[in-house]
């Protein structure tokens, strides 16, 4: 890339700065806030202790949440991305009559509000007799993360040059060979990256997900019902631990996928 | 090894509204070289894809003896260099190159032996373990063409193999694929718009427009003896002009260009006795033509009167544009100097007379 000669606005630094605080002090102030000794949450903490942390796991409630939330999240990402693909690949690669219809139906549910399609599910699966969290979570969390699976994968699969996949077929590749040792490999790191999009907004829903859990929660669930009734440090010290959970993640892949295939270049 | 013919009977390509190649028939012989050559959307593209059983299309297709219409791409058994190479990016070079033998189940030693056969071939030692991303334009082109080949394909179909190279990189290009093309031996048919590249490399050119091939010839041929006007202006630069037959034998017609000047055609292999009073469009090309003072055109040669009205010198040569009495425009291009000395200095607005070969006219319509 050609070098450009950026000249600094005297002021720019400092407003970055500001933003950045604005973004991280809340963080810091609960991190803080999860090692105080009593029930106070104060920042910064009156002393250092784990008392909270291990009060997580003495409270089965937020383990069998958190356990219900990842299962959920890894299920429907790669439900999602499946289906997503394969829908993605139909709008790529088509012109059918109702292609923008379907497009549209796909990418509905980031427009409708989650109340709205939480209750829909509701009385969908009520009126079906499933009364279970796990499957109706489940069919729930795949609607709503498939926009985002369809978005990401459209984005790769239009940037694939089909050039590629007719070189692999001239050279004595039947079409559905050409597809899994060409195209899948070349827009593998959409695919992670709509995985990863597919799973954050699985595991961090809430609105939607409130009308269905009936026999168990999920963590965003859980932790609501528990701020409501209980005031100590212990969800400070449980989202304490969900951001270094994060933070590794987020290191682990710019390491080996790269943090651009999510900024989207 | 040999070669194989391809042979193309009645071939249309119909995309939903558009017919982009209508009633082409077109034999490539064995080991032959073919450009299919022609401005953008004339169908050469289509054409190639069609061979290549990349679009579907009316008429038949023989590779080799064997009708292959309705066999899908991966078993027509050709090779396909694309404009932008498709060189497969999450691959090396080794495995690009193995990715056809692969496919084909080549047992692994023989794999091997024959990447580094094309490896050698293509001159691409100290390259095997790089991905296409971290090679030159020049090398991906290699390794694209050392992929074609790799598997032995009966024909190799290439789609403005060099369109993506610069200028100097694309001349050595032509004289290495051209080599290339004759040490294997293989059938090669190749898309291109620039007719400098055609003539440079094709044993044979076939000429498209509108969806159909207007000459099928080779690069002298083609030059010299254009079949129709579109041919003649787009392969090189003609002068068109209009003319009345005024009487005509078997050998040799004698037209009339404007009111008072007299021209001559002679027989060439395809003649057609011409009709007295038919017009004709003729054609000739800048270089056969030459100036003289006004009536001094030596005798036996085809000599019209005009003005110069504008001179461009080039060095080498020096373009002349000479306006006839008619209205019609001459250019002419005289080399500046020769073994003889050096050539009189022409100017605006002298009289002069044009003449050239009754053999170097060609009737174009």
């Amino acid at each position: 890339m050609a070098h450009r000669v950026v000249r600094r606005h005297p002021v720019a630094a400092p407003v970055a700065l500001l933003v950045l605080a604005v973004l991280c002090l809340p963080l810091v102030v609960m991190i803080g806030a999860s090692f105080n000794p009593g029930t106070e949450q104060v920042f910064p903490p009156r002393g250092l202790s784990l008392r909270w942390y291990a009060n997580i796991l003495d409270r089965d409630g937020f383990l069998r949440s958190f356990q219900l939330s990842v299962a959920l999240g890894l299920l429907s990402a790669q439900v999602s991305v499946a289906a997503g693909t394969l829908a993605a690949l139909a709008l790529v690669r088509y012109r059918f009559p109702g292609r923008d219809a379907l497009l549209t139906l796909l990418l509905s549910p980031l427009i409708v509000p989650g109340v709205v399609i939480g209750m829909a599910f509701l009385v969908s699966f009520a009126a079906l007799g499933v009364f279970r969290s796990f499957p109706s979570l489940f069919v729930l969390h795949v609607v709503i993360t498939l926009p985002y699976a369809v978005r990401v994968v459209v984005g790769s699969l239009t940037r694939f040059k089909v050039s590629l996949e007719e070189a692999a077929r001239v050279l004595g590749a039947p079409p559905w060979r050409a597809f899994l040792t060409v195209t899948l490999p070349v827009i593998r790191t959409g695919m992670v990256a709509a995985a990863i999009f597919a799973f954050v907004t699985s595991f961090d829903n809430f609105t939607a997900s409130q009308f269905l859990v009936w026999d168990r929660s999920t963590l965003p669930v859980e932790i609501y019902s528990y701020v409501r009734t209980e005031n100590d440090p212990t969800v400070a010290a449980l989202c304490a631990l969900l951001v270094a959970g994060v933070s590794v993640v987020v290191v682990v892949l710019d390491r080996y996928v790269g943090i651009e295939a999510f900024t989207g270049r | 090894m040999d070669g194989v013919r391809i042979e193309i009977e009645d071939l249309g390509v119909r995309y939903r509204d558009v017919q982009a190649v209508r009633g082409v028939s077109l034999v490539v012989e064995p080991s032959e070289f073919v450009a299919l050559l022609g401005p953008s959307g004339c169908g050469k593209t289509s054409l190639l894809r069609a061979i290549a059983g990349f679009v579907d299309y009316d008429g038949e297709i023989r590779i080799g003896g064997r009708v292959v219409d309705g066999v899908p791409a991966h078993r027509r058994g050709v090779g396909m260099v694309f404009q932008d190479y498709a060189l497969f990016p999450h691959r090396t070079v080794r495995e690009n190159i193995g990715y056809g033998l692969a496919m084909r189940r080549t047992p692994r030693a023989e794999a091997v032996a024959r990447v580094d056969e094309m490896v050698r071939l293509l001159k691409l030692q100290g390259l095997e373990g790089r991905y296409p991303g971290q090679l030159s334009g020049g090398q991906q082109q290699r390794v694209a063409l050392a992929r074609a080949i790799a598997v032995n394909p009966a024909v190799l179909l290439l789609d403005e193999p060099l369109g993506a190279l610069d200028r100097k990189l694309r001349e050595e290009m032509q004289v290495e694929l051209r080599q290339l093309q004759k040490r294997v031996g293989i059938t090669a048919v190749f898309v291109t718009h620039d007719q400098e590249e055609a003539l440079a490399l094709a044993d044979r050119i076939a000429v498209m427009n509108g969806g159909r091939i207007e000459q099928v010839a080779g690069p002298v041929e083609l030059y010299e003896r254009p079949v129709n006007r579109f041919v003649a202006d787009f392969i090189g630069r003609s002068n068109l002009l209009a003319a009345t037959v005024v009487e005509a034998d078997g050998r040799r017609a004698v037209c009339r260009v404007g009111e008072a000047d007299r021209i001559v055609l002679v027989a060439d292999g395809a003649w057609t006795p011409l009709a007295p009073g038919r017009t004709l469009t003729l054609a000739a090309r800048p270089e056969k033509l030459a100036l003289a003072l006004p009536q001094e055109a030596p005798a036996g040669r085809n000599a019209l009167h005009g003005v110069i009205e504008h001179v461009t010198y080039l060095g080498m040569i020096t373009e002349v544009r000479v306006r006839l009495a008619t209205g019609d425009i001459l250019d002419v291009v005289e080399q500046n100097s020769t073994a003889d000395g050096r050539r009189a200095a022409r100017h605006v607005g002298d009289r002069v007379a044009v003449h050239w070969n009754p053999a170097d006219t060609v009737v174009v319509d």
